[in-house]
């Protein structure tokens, strides 16, 4: 005789295994749920791993000939102020003194140009600094020149980055402003201040900085102390793009300070609604 | 030739022949006037024709300096002058796809009166007329830069003439009289007459 057994089959019981698969997918469910539901909350920022400072949002003003005319003086005194304060260091050699007086008169004369048309074009004058700039880039910048190895070079190699961004800015503003005397202003500007671009390397390095060998499509070269090597002539176009500055001493692996500067934009104009900062 | 006495380009040369002075004189009036920010995109008939005899200045220039590269001047300065008139190439083709054309038609008559200061190997006397050159090209371009009414023309002039502008200053240091900071920084120099009168050379 046969006893009837029974045997248990896995089709009938519902295990530890079975619960796990469906918890797992009923929270996938959820999840899939809550992110497609119309009620979501919380931020809508992009996620921010590690530290870092806040973003500040650009100020939302208008852009106009003024803005821009006081954009470009609050770059020319930027500058001024800071051969300023090369010239206060002591540092350079009399015959680089001299050439920056004269940038500096350069400048000077620029700023009250570019002044004197924002008041034309219904603004007011912007006798400042421009403080984005100043926070961002000079502060920083002339930190890393007092502990440098040779200040003078640095001092010399900042004044080269700083002439072919005013340069490139006034070239980018010629074709933004709305009336042609005015741009006929920033395009007289960011030309004198390419002969300034250029004559400073040459002042520096010699002949050797004539030509940049980007030109005949080679690599750009670099200084004795495996610097960027600066040139009078660097592309066959004027350049708007961002200019790399690398000064300082090297640290232990050799590395040097590194400063992007750019043509002013949104986070950098000098708007109608802001108050002078001196 | 010693730049202090040079005669500036201009007193030998008139702008733009094709629309004549007083032409030139009431567009640069209208151009003032006119404000830039209604200005189209791209180029106008107008800009086109002026744009044809910047291109021919840039095709004489390029050819100009061919021409101290086949006199043989020293290796010192070869790399320099090949930069030059590479550069010189580049502009007349960019206006030339700006304007839709062939970069073709040097001004002859400008080649021909510069032609025998560039056939040189004496490196001050080809650095002093590259110079006036140069600087006459700027004087130019920043003239014709207040007549053309598109965006495309101005951006285009406006970043050949800063780079020619640094030609300028090479070749003044070149010349040896860089140390002359007015000259250096604001070289007396007018801008070019430009008859238009085409060679037709093909680039």
């Amino acid at each position: 005789m046969i006893k009837d057994v029974q045997l248990p089959t896995s089709g009938t019981r519902f295990g530890r295994r079975d619960a796990l698969r469906v918890g797992g997918i009923t929270l996938s469910l959820a999840a899939l749920v809550a992110a497609c539901g119309d009620d979501v909350g919380g931020s809508e920022a992009p996620g921010r791993v590690g530290y870092a400072p806040p973003v500040t949002d650009p100020a939302d003003y208008p852009v106009d000939d003024a803005v821009l005319l006081r954009t470009s003086s609050s770059l020319e005194n930027t500058i001024i102020s800071v051969y300023d304060e090369i010239l206060a260091s002591g540092e350079l050699e009399t015959d680089a003194t001299t050439l920056i007086e004269r940038l500096i008169e350069d400048h000077q004369a620029i700023s009250d140009e570019m002044n004197a048309l924002a008041i034309g074009a219904g603004g007011e004058a912007w006798d400042c600094t421009n403080p984005w700039m100043v926070d961002r880039l000079v502060e920083p910048v002339m930190e890393v020149i007092e502990t440098s190895d040779d200040p003078a070079r640095d001092m010399l190699s900042f004044a080269i980055s700083l002439e072919s961004l005013a340069a490139a800015t006034n070239q980018t503003f010629a074709s933004e402003l709305s009336t042609v005397d005015l741009r006929a202003a920033a395009i007289s500007a960011a030309t004198l201040e390419s002969r300034h671009s250029a004559a400073l390397p040459i002042f520096v390095y010699g002949p050797v900085s004539y030509v940049s060998p980007a030109l005949r499509g080679e690599q750009p070269g670099t200084t004795s102390e495996d610097l960027p090597q600066w040139y009078a002539i660097t592309s066959a176009f004027g350049s708007i793009g961002q200019i790399n500055l690398v000064i300082g001493a090297p640290d232990e692996n050799g590395t040097r300070s590194s400063f992007f500067l750019q043509t002013p934009a949104a986070n950098s104009y000098i708007y109608n609604e802001l108050e002078p900062t001196c | 030739m010693d730049p202090e006495t040079a005669e500036p380009a201009s007193s030998r040369r008139s702008l733009i022949s094709a629309i004549g002075a007083a032409g030139l004189a009431s567009a640069a009036a209208l151009g003032v006037a006119r404000p830039a920010s209604a200005a189209p995109f791209t180029t106008t008939p107008e800009d086109r024709e002026l744009l044809e005899q910047a291109m021919g200045l840039e095709l004489t220039a390029r050819d100009l300096y061919l021409e101290t590269i086949e006199a043989g001047i020293s290796d010192d300065i070869l790399e320099v002058v090949e930069a030059l008139s590479g550069n010189h190439s580049a502009y007349a083709q960019a206006i030339a796809a700006v304007i839709g054309a062939s970069a073709a038609g040097r001004n002859e008559e400008l080649y021909t009166e510069l032609q025998p200061e560039f056939a040189t190997t004496d490196i001050e006397a080809f650095a002093t007329a590259g110079w006036n050159l140069e600087n006459s090209a700027v004087a130019t371009h920043t003239e014709l830069f207040s007549l053309y009414e598109s965006i495309d023309a101005v951006s285009l002039t406006g970043s050949i003439l800063v780079v020619e502008a640094r030609h300028a200053t090479v070749l003044a240091d070149i010349g040896g009289f860089s140390d002359d900071l007015d000259k250096l920084f604001e070289p007396q120099a007018e801008p070019l007459v430009l008859t238009g009168d085409s060679g037709g050379e093909e680039s």
